[in-house]
């Protein structure tokens, strides 16, 4: 079982699970199909079709009429930069609602690394 | 595939539904949301041509309801309405042999989701029990409508978790489903759009992600805001 | 339809067994406690006879109001049959606890008292009785069905309405029945015949107005079919 929050579109949520999945590794065959992946995350499969469809037009993935959908290779690299790039951020963004000086997070970030 | 216009159903005394006009499209799940006494289960009813409207029209795939449309609507209703002399199994049998869409695949998964007693009576089950059943018996079918009228309600929460793991493995995608309820969580993730009826109005309907991504809150926390004026 | 008969006949089983057993259970009472053995019978016949008519009329109200008095209507309207597979298989059902009534009423002093025959009845005029008295109690049954149904229509007052009704029919049949009797007047009567070396009886009862209400009857659970798919849960 999977909880998403109720609060933020479902089929972006679902997304971000994709594109997690895919910078993983786990999709490296061919995706689940709409079905597969709604049972998994109990969810309603039109939301999982929205998602999927967003996915294509971000160019992430790719369907094949017949085949299901396919992760489109060329765009895991960017994909992986920009997972990357929103973890990262969201770090930032925590350290900074610290409120300390950019010096004194050195400081302790230096000292952390281990 | 469903569409009401100024559908409006007055009781003695009581004004159930107000001048409802709404389009639901096919293959799309909605969550009919409401206090009690809304009108949901009216709603509902009408789309079964259990009731009459007293004004206004209401259309499932384009014809008024009645003993044609029931070929592919399945009805779940909220209180107890098998006949309680049948057993289980005999119950299933006669009424699986009334629809052309009963799908044996579906309703073999279904019994093992739902647990269903073959060989008790329908009266010796117990509340929730009898409401697995009433669900089993329309979702093993291939019906273009599904209309559930709070099939989690007065549940014990075995039930609950069971009809809702029943709901998530049966939907294909392109059926049309009404769920109606006034408790809206965990089941909110399952709805495509909601209606928000308030005193027999449609207060809102929305599609459920673009709610979520407006006002940046869950539909339960909607429901709350809504209904506490 | 077969398949909602055989529902109807389950659901109706509890009555089933209780008009057997009663009918059975005079009929024995009849025969330890009589001498004439055949007469006795004759007698119970009429004694519960007229508790018949009355439990007729009640029965063919109480299967349609049980339905919705138990919920089970939603099933029955969650189903895509016709009115008239309702109303057909209901009244069928009420008509069978009829003939079994009068069959066993007539049919089992018959086989008891076969060695001595006392009154001379052939086979053939029991058959005949049987026919002809269920059938004339079955006439009944259309009235209530008509008049609960309409009830049931109407969205409000259903009782007084069904009353109504039920009183409105009757009239208009009192008064349509002449008219009606006319265009079967050309239709032989039964006759039942008894003759032993004592008793010689033969009775030729006229059929014009049991064909005339059987025609009124069959208009009834016509209109009741069409209306039945309209009523409301």
């Amino acid at each position: 079982m999977y909880n998403f929050r109720m609060d933020r579109p479902i089929y972006i949520q679902i997304m971000e699970l994709v594109k997690r999945r895919i910078v993983r590794g786990e999709y490296a065959g061919s995706l689940p199909t709409v079905r597969e992946l709604a049972l998994e995350l109990e969810v309603n499969p039109n939301t999982v079709a929205r998602a999927y469809r967003e996915l294509e037009r971000e160019g992430i993935i790719r369907a094949r009429v017949g085949s299901g959908s396919f992760v489109n290779e060329e765009k895991v690299e960017e994909l992986k930069k920009e997972l990357v790039k929103e973890a990262f951020e969201e770090f930032l963004l925590s350290l900074k609602e610290l409120g300390l000086e950019k010096e004194k997070i050195k400081e302790i970030l230096e000292g952390l690394y281990d | 595939m469903i569409e009401a216009i100024e559908l409006t159903k007055i009781y003695p005394g009581v004004e159930a539904l107000s001048d409802v006009t709404l389009e639901i499209k096919k293959g799309s799940f909605v969550g009919l949301v409401g206090p009690n006494g809304s009108g949901k289960s009216t709603f509902l009813k009408l789309l079964m041509g259990m009731l009459r409207p007293t004004s206004g029209t209401v259309t499932i795939d384009y014809r008024k309801p009645g003993w044609k449309t029931r070929k592919f609507t399945a009805y779940v209703p909220e209180i107890d309405t098998l006949y309680s002399w049948m057993r289980v199994e005999e119950c299933i049998g006669w009424y699986s042999s009334y629809f052309n869409d009963w799908n044996k695949k579906k309703a073999e998964m279904l019994q093992s989701v739902l647990g269903i007693k073959r060989f008790r009576k329908v009266g010796e089950l117990s509340r929730g029990f009898r409401a697995r059943l009433r669900l089993f018996l329309a979702l093993s079918r291939d019906a273009k409508v599904f209309l559930l009228d709070e099939p989690l309600s007065g549940i014990d929460p075995a039930s609950r978790e069971r009809i809702e793991e029943a709901i998530v493995k049966s939907l294909e995608g392109n059926e049309t489903v009404i769920f109606s309820t006034h408790i809206v969580k965990e089941v909110e993730k399952l709805f495509d759009s909601v209606i928000f009826l308030k005193e027999g109005a449609v207060f809102l309907h929305r599609d459920a992600d673009e709610l979520r991504a407006e006002y940046g809150k869950g539909i339960e926390e909607i429901f709350r805001e809504v209904y506490n004026e | 339809m077969n398949n909602l008969f055989v529902k109807e006949l389950r659901d109706e089983m509890g009555w089933i067994i209780g008009i057997a057993g009663f009918v059975l259970g005079v009929n024995l009472l009849m025969y330890l406690f009589s001498g004439n053995r055949f007469i006795s019978s004759s007698v119970s016949l009429a004694i519960t006879s007229t508790p018949m008519y009355l439990y007729v009329f009640l029965k063919s109200i109480g299967v349609f109001k049980d339905e919705w008095d138990r919920n089970t209507i939603y099933t029955l309207f969650s189903l895509p049959i016709r009115g008239y597979e309702i109303v057909l298989t209901k009244i069928g059902v009420v008509v069978l606890e009829v003939f079994l009534y009068y069959t066993l009423a007539l049919f089992v002093p018959y086989i008891l008292t076969l060695p001595e025959n006392p009154l001379g009845i052939s086979l053939y005029e029991v058959i005949k009785m049987i026919v002809f008295f269920s059938m004339t109690a079955s006439l009944i049954i259309p009235f209530p069905v008509f008049a609960y149904i309409v009830g049931r229509y109407s969205p409000k007052l259903k009782g007084l309405v069904t009353f109504g009704v039920l009183a409105g029919t009757g009239i208009l049949y009192g008064k349509i029945l002449p008219l009606l009797r006319q265009i079967f007047s050309t239709v032989p009567g039964v006759t039942i015949s008894i003759h032993t070396t004592e008793i010689e009886i033969s009775k030729t009862l006229p059929l014009d107005w049991f064909f005339a209400t059987l025609l009124f009857g069959l208009i009834l659970v016509y209109i009741s079919s069409l209306l039945i798919e309209k009523v409301e849960v």
